[in-house]
């Protein structure tokens, strides 16, 4: 287990080009990363993705607040369109807004979640994956034996969850969950100007996912389902009785199924991704006590994509080459907007230099996107970006440095949505330098990174000129000067993850504008800090996890911060007899009810109280 | 508030033929034949003198004086009458209707009964209307050529209570006569032809619930008229007709609600700034902030310091002085029309207008308010949007009116609401823009008609009508955003009195009411074809149809200061011009998540101060000294 939650350092060769397995994944130390697995991240008193990636060093997850609410996900403050999310490896998109709900991913089937800075450095890589600013990837454990796991839990807010789960050998998996809440929790908002006290409304989610998956040496393939029926609570804001409000509801029907190839012949070696991903999106605020507007849209989605890579891996020197394509597709009934469809083609040629410590890798992607309808079209998108890392290893420590350029398309709702969307958008670019050192040893590792990063022509949404008229915009350029700060540390039974992040994120959009001009960008923490403290004995399994965040301002305006906040989350599972787990967790033990976004308050101290019985090495 | 003043017109009855020419010819002392036709303007009765006859189309009683004598008459066969007496020649000859409603009479004047209560049929001649007549030196020009319709002002006030000393009558055409009319007399004197008339009365009091009515007898014709009502402290209330046609046979009855203009030397006058801000903030953050500016200073978050315990809500949207001791509050997203003192005590809050939007006054105890919602407090549901009519007796909803979708501003006049309808603010709904706007009765809050609004040049559909809305006397500024795409932004200047509308090609994003009754709107546009916006700073005169370029102020000199503020202003929020004092602010709002900044112009349009508020700051109202006494 130890040897899953360590860090390695990198192997001057690839050597095992399936090293998809568990015990075969290793980070590595050219590029700042970080990770959760195995029992550390099944421990975290945490049902999504989300939970368990807000405990990494600069990262900020924006949360909505409630348990169907949307989490995403923002890294060292570049925005969360620029944070590529993937699952096995293929990318999650979203043609239509660019982000990812990662609220929508449960841990459960989790064997580990990774960050990279910019983008990992391995001649596996497909082109897609070089194209974002930061890259998340989650992997799926992979079947151990023949099993069947069954799971019911209950929490607060009328919380219900059951899951089944089957596994065949190390070739299958099937997994069914069904998720409900009411999510109507109280909150509560006491300064000099108010005193609210109330109850959560219309945060109900339901949920039903089922997938499977299939794995061997050369092929892995997966099949998701995903269907939720949500309430869209709106912010909490003065009213005078609970006769009205803002009703919405969201119905989402989410489906991919992917494949992967890899094989290699000596110094050759070859991947191949392909993905098809369906999802269907129905928002619906046509109720009767929703005073405001009537809206009831369908958004369909497609996305298909291919991607091949094709690596030389020499003594020294590695090359890798990989054209990829994706088309993705939008179909709405919003009045004004036709079917859209989008090409996106992507080519990498990479080249990594390792010799006696020294590691070089240079890539350059070239991006080619293009979008058809009846409609008006934006000019076909071509660029050329490029990125290098280096690092020198010198016993248990490794200097590295990376540079970065990469932009993210404008999406079709920036491009196209009615009203809002402008097509003469630029890509929103950015540019990342990092200085850092890792030290590492098997039971301990530390890692630092000093970084500066920028983002300019930010694509927001802002009223133009002097009109009315709110639309798509490229206005902004923020800096960013920060330090992250990793640590993991294994002691017999106890192993810790502690990470911290200062960061000077500035707004440097506007030098008329004496109040933003370089002010710690909105809900950019200068400081925040996180720690995971895992326990696994036999049967005992159990974490502490901490995370404090410094204040933020929602505006401008020096009486608009969210005050400093500390949130404390435990869990406590025992196993009996091999086969029954029960398990108790509390998030927000000190009931802080802090927020992450203004006046959308978070569900503060809730339990959860798990039963899970299990059937090991099932012989058929 | 004073931009919302109303005012309206009824057309009524009364008298009266016309004549060009006479041509004939009548011995002095001794009986004359006269024969003539009198060619008389188009619109016009056709009245013809034959001898001893006169006869017209119309069927009434009439008189005819020459010298002393009166040509008496109350029998009339068919549309002639004969004298009792052959007509003379005579120094001035005098006409006059209705003939039973004459007092006393000489050749220079005459009086006559007024009816206590007037029985109007509209476009008629009976008996019971208001006495004219005309009079001339030259008996070829005899008839009702001079003096043949009645302009019938009722003024009433917002707000104030005071007397009205002189009242004066301007027109572009000469004014051939006076009258007053105070009780139930009315004298009645024969000038030369004057462009302006002065009339010097007793204090006539006036207030809110309390109308001063006079009576002017003009010649028909089309006019443009400025009436000016002054008070004993010198106070004026100007209200302005453009191109209004005054038919013979008609009384021109005019409702002016408006309050009168300080005078420099009124004791009374507002000397001090204190203008109302609203902050909308963000939307769904509950960040609303009331600001109070006083005298170049200004205080942000007043609402709540001035209520402890209490926020505004989530984005207050309009402002509106109700009367002296009264203000209300749209709070959009939060539901909730709150009611304050001038002083910023809340005093009462409406909750039952989910949506609201834009408000207006009657002067009558009636707030009426624009909502975006389909459910009424009365249990109504809507397809469309409604404009709601408050009593500011209990702050409860009295009744409603359907109107378009997404209905914005609104204004009073003439008894009549007029509302903008938007129809783009949901584009997600199913329905198109909207391009009317709804005249509804105040009274009985039902619906009298949809005018819809297209260009007359080009018959395109002048579409979403959409943000502030700027009233001055009868006119309303409009502002059509367009679709933000192919179909240009427009500013439409709505007539309240006859629902015409003049379009002009610039937008008027932000407008407000000037102080020398003229609109400054300023806008962008955008055009596909450079892809960039036009900003635009203008002063519309309704009345003359002209329009300037930059702010022009009242002296006639345009202000370098708020044409080179407006051009140094990242994203203009709102500009508003304080009616009692004539100051104008000018609102940005930067970034939309920093704080805005507030100009403040004198009235001599120099930038005076510059002042940091809250987020978003979109709506003012300014208070008068009164408010604070």
């Amino acid at each position: 287990m130890i040897a899953l939650l360590a860090l390695q350092v990198i192997q001057p060769q690839v050597d095992t080009i399936a090293e998809s397995s568990v015990t075969a994944r290793r980070n590595e130390v050219i590029v700042p990363s970080q990770t959760l697995s195995g029992t550390e991240l099944q421990s975290l008193s945490t049902s999504t993705v989300a939970d368990a990636l807000k405990y990494f060093s600069g990262v900020q997850i924006k949360d909505y607040g409630g348990l169907g609410g949307q989490k995403t996900i923002n890294v060292r403050s570049l925005g969360t369109q620029h944070t590529g999310v993937y699952i096995d490896g293929i990318r999650i998109t979203n043609c239509q807004n660019g982000t990812v709900d990662l609220g929508k991913y449960s841990l459960a089937n989790m064997e580990s979640v990774e960050l990279y800075n910019a983008n990992k450095v391995s001649p596996q890589m497909t082109a897609s994956e070089y194209a974002s600013a930061a890259t998340v990837y989650f992997t799926t454990s992979r079947p151990k034996a023949t099993s069947l796991r069954a799971l019911v839990s209950q929490g607060s807010f009328k919380t219900n969850r059951a899951q089944l789960h089957a596994s065949y050998k190390t070739r299958f998996f099937a997994d069914f969950e069904g998720y409900h809440s009411c999510g109507n929790y109280p909150f509560s908002y006491h300064s000099a100007y108010e005193d609210t006290v109330g109850v959560r409304k219309n945060s109900d989610i339901t949920f039903y996912r089922a997938e499977c998956g299939y794995f061997d040496d050369h092929l892995t393939g997966r099949l998701y389902l995903y269907s939720s029926e949500r309430g869209l609570p709106g912010g909490i804001v003065r009213r005078l009785s609970d006769k009205y409000g803002d009703v919405g509801r969201e119905e989402d029907f989410n489906t991919f199924a992917q494949l992967t190839y890899r094989n290699n012949w000596g110094r050759h070696s070859f991947k191949y991704n392909t993905r098809y991903a369906y999802d269907k999106l129905h928002a619906d605020a046509r109720f009767l006590e929703n005073q405001f507007v009537h809206y009831d849209n369908t958004y369909r989605q497609q996305d298909f994509y291919n991607g091949a890579v094709y690596a030389w891996t020499g003594r020294r020197l590695c090359f890798s080459v990989s054209p990829d394509l994706r088309l993705s597709d939008l179909r709405c009934d919003v009045t004004g907007m036709s079917y859209l469809w989008r090409s996106d083609f992507k080519s990498v040629a990479s080249a990594t230099y390792d010799y006696d410590g020294i590691k070089c890798s240079a890539s350059v992607l070239y991006t080619n996107i293009k979008d058809h309808s009846k409609m008006a079209t934006a000019g076909r998108l071509t660029r050329w970006t490029p990125s290098a890392h280096a690092s020198y290893t010198i016993k248990d420590f490794t200097i590295r440095a990376f540079y970065k350029t990469i932009f993210r398309a404008p999406t079709l709702n920036d491009l196209y949505y009615t009203q809002v969307g402008r097509r003469d958008l630029k890509p929103e670019y950015t540019k990342q330098y990092d200085l850092g050192v890792t030290f590492s040893r098997p039971a301990v590792m530390i890692q630092m990174d000093a970084y500066h990063n920028e983002v300019k022509d930010k694509i927001v949404c802002i009223p133009q000129g002097a009109s009315y008229n709110w639309r798509m915009m490229n206005y902004g350029y923020v800096v960013t000067n920060g330090v992250d700060m990793s640590a993991r540390a294994t002691y017999k039974d106890f192993s810790l993850f502690v990470s911290s992040t200062w960061q000077d994120v500035l707004d440097m959009s506007d030098p008329d504008d004496e109040f933003s001009w370089k002010h710690q960008f909105l809900y950019s923490p200068k400081f925040s800090a996180s720690a995971i403290l895992s326990y696994h004995h036999k049967g005992w399994q159990a974490s502490l996890s901490h995370m404090y965040c410094s204040e933020r301002y929602w505006s401008y305006v020096e009486e608009d911060k969210m005050p400093a906040y500390n949130c404390t989350d435990a869990k406590v599972q025992y196993t009996f007899k091999n086969n029954i787990t029960l398990a108790l967790e509390c998030n927000d033990i000190f009931d802080v009810r802090y927020e992450v976004v203004q006046r959308w308050p978070l569900p503060g101290r809730r339990f959860a109280l798990t039963l899970m019985y299990e059937l090991n090495n099932i012989k058929l | 508030m004073i931009k919302r003043i109303s005012l309206f017109i009824l057309a009524a009855v009364a008298l009266c033929a016309c004549s060009d020419r006479i041509a004939g010819d009548i011995e002095a002392g001794c009986p004359a034949t006269v024969t003539a036709e009198l060619i008389v303007p188009q619109d016009a009765t056709k009245t013809v003198l034959d001898g001893n006859a006169l006869s017209w189309e119309a069927s009434d009683s009439f008189g005819l004086t020459g010298g002393s004598a009166l040509y008496k008459y109350n029998n009339v066969s068919g549309n002639s009458f004969t004298p009792e007496k052959p007509v003379r020649k005579a120094d001035i000859y005098a006409t006059y209707y209705p003939y039973d409603a004459i007092l006393e009479h000489s050749v220079e004047s005459f009086t006559v009964n007024v009816p206590a209560t007037q029985g109007y049929v509209e476009n008629s001649v009976g008996s019971g209307a208001l006495a004219m007549a005309g009079t001339t030196t030259d008996i070829t020009k005899i008839g009702f050529k001079h003096v043949m319709c009645v302009f019938n002002v009722s003024i009433t006030t917002l707000t104030q209570n005071t007397n009205i000393r002189s009242i004066s009558l301007k027109s572009n055409k000469p004014l051939a006569g006076r009258a007053l009319v105070q009780t139930s007399d009315c004298a009645i004197s024969f000038q030369e032809p004057l462009y302006e008339i002065t009339m010097e009365t007793p204090d006539v009091p006036v207030g809110p619930e309390r109308a001063a009515r006079f009576m002017v007898v003009v010649p028909p014709d089309t006019h443009t008229l400025t009436l000016t009502a002054t008070t004993e402290t010198g106070n004026t209330l100007t209200a302005k007709y453009k191109n209004l046609t005054l038919r013979r046979s008609t009384i021109y009855s005019v409702d002016v609600e408006k309050d009168f203009k300080p005078n420099a030397n009124d004791p009374d006058a507002t000397v001090n700034e204190r203008v109302i801000l609203l902050n909308e903030g963000n939307w769904q953050s509950n960040n609303g902030q009331v600001s109070f500016i006083e005298n170049g200073s200004i205080t942000n978050g007043w609402f709540r310091k001035m209520n402890p315990g209490m926020t505004i809500g989530d984005t207050p949207e309009d402002v509106l002085m109700i009367n002296d001791e009264l203000v209300a509050i749209s709070v959009n997203w939060s539901n909730i029309i709150q009611y304050i003192k001038p002083t910023g005590e809340a005093v009462a809050q409406t909750e039952d207008v989910p949506n609201c939007r834009a408000m207006c006054v009657d002067g009558k105890g009636y707030l009426y308010i624009t909502s975006y919602a389909h459910e009424t407090a009365l249990g109504e549901y809507y397809e469309h949007g409604y404009v709601a009519k408050v009593s500011l007796d209990d702050f409860k909803v009295k009744a409603t009116c359907e109107v378009g979708y997404e209905p914005e501003g609104v204004a009073y006049y003439d008894g009549r609401l007029y509302i903008a309808n938007t129809g783009g603010y949901s584009f997600s709904e199913e329905h198109g823009y909207e391009n009317s706007v709804s005249v509804v009765d105040a009274g009985t809050m039902n619906l009298i008609r949809n005018v819809g609004i297209v260009d007359p040049e080009t018959g395109s559909l002048i579409i979403n009508l959409y943000g502030e809305m700027s009233q001055c006397g009868r006119f309303l500024c409009i502002n059509s955003p367009g679709d933000y795409g192919s179909t240009p932004a427009r500013t439409i200047i709505f007539d309240c009195a006859d629902d015409s509308y003049t379009v002009y090609d610039f937008p008027c994003t932000y407008n407000t009411t000037t102080i020398d009754d003229k609109f400054l709107a300023v806008g962008s546009s955008y055009s596909y074809d450079t892809n960039q916006f036009t900003y635009s700073l203008k002063t519309i005169d309704p009345y003359e149809d002209i329009v300037y370029d930059g702010y022009r102020l009242p002296s006639g000199r345009f202000s370098s200061d708020a044409q080179s503020t407006f051009e140094s202003i990242q994203n203009p929020y709102c500009v508003y011009q304080n009616p009692y004092t004539g100051h104008l602010y000018m609102c940005e709002a930067k970034s939309f998540t920093s704080a805005g900044r507030v100009y403040e112009f004198d009235t001599r349009g120099e930038l005076i101060n510059t002042m940091v508020c809250y987020i978003n700051p979109g709506h003012m109202a300014a208070l008068p000294d009164r408010c604070f006494k």
